[in-house]
């Protein structure tokens, strides 16, 4: 870690990965496969469906968040309180002793109006020897 | 035989998966997975011109193709171009979802129609210069030669 960065709470400044398959995964929102979205207005319900459905993008091309090695979050109404919430809940799902390199961003829109919270990631699954 | 067979197992640089889990994705793909290869790391491009000019002032179609052809550009400069791209990233100022169609409508017409990249879009307070609309980022990974 370096000593020249401020702590870092729930995520990691940086993170290294040697070559591997790279897993791009689009922004992920609260909806169901129907593409409707779940939980209307409320924060954690849609922090929580939308990682959920990270999980799913990344076991599809074979990968856990283990390897993980960067997430965007793009927020609407970004509010203090909101930070509690989704650090709580990310929690759930990033490895908790080499948590992804992480950044936060609070945002005017999303798409569908509806979505509150986005999170998309870039993942490292490593070469077999 | 073996040497047949590492080829096969090698072949795909970048693969598409499908998940029954999301729900269907327009214009873009859910998840891109890629193998090693020469990265790209593209900014974030703006419809500008060669001299600097916003071009397509309060125009958000005129200003999303100048900046996928500034982006073609760029790619063409690292030796890629658009099957290359595994992911993109758009900031919108002021966006609408009325304004979506515009958008895919002229990204269609870059993007590889079966396999897309992954993409993420979010509208923005403000961007560099008060009359861009639109900016567009991009990660991007050239096959190495074998």
């Amino acid at each position: 870690m370096s000593q020249a960065l401020p702590p870092a709470n729930g995520y990691s400044q940086f993170v290294t990965a040697q070559p591997g398959t790279m897993v791009c995964v689009s922004g992920q929102i609260s909806v169901d496969q129907n593409g409707q979205i779940i939980g209307e207005g409320d924060l954690r319900t849609q922090t929580e469906q939308a990682l959920l459905n990270l999980k799913n993008a990344l076991a599809a091309a074979g990968a856990t968040f283990d390897q993980v090695v960067k997430i965007n979050w793009y927020v609407k109404n970004l509010q203090a309180e909101s930070l509690p919430i989704i650090r709580e809940i990310r929690a759930r799902y990033y490895n908790q002793q080499h948590p992804p390199a992480n950044t936060l961003a609070g945002v005017a829109e999303l798409y569908p109006p509806e979505a509150l919270i986005e999170v998309e990631a870039i993942a490292v699954i490593p070469n077999k020897i | 035989m073996l040497a047949t067979l590492i080829a096969l197992l090698t072949l795909a640089q970048t693969e598409y998966p499908q998940s029954k889990d999301l729900p269907p994705a327009n214009g873009y793909s859910h998840v891109v997975a890629t193998r090693p290869g020469k990265m790209v790391f593209i900014s974030g491009q703006v419809a500008m011109n060669k001299e600097g000019k916003v071009i397509g002032i309060g125009n958000l179609k005129a200003q999303t193709e100048q900046a996928m052809l500034n982006l073609k550009a760029a790619l063409a400069a690292a030796g890629a171009d658009f099957s290359h791209v595994v992911k993109l990233n758009w900031y919108v100022k002021n966006f609408k979802t009325d304004q979506l169609p515009i958008i895919r409508e002229v990204r269609a017409r870059y993007l590889n129609k079966t396999n897309p990249p992954a993409s993420t879009l979010a509208g923005v307070s403000e961007l560099f210069l008060a009359d861009v609309l639109i900016e567009v980022e991009a990660i991007t990974v050239i096959p190495e030669k074998k």
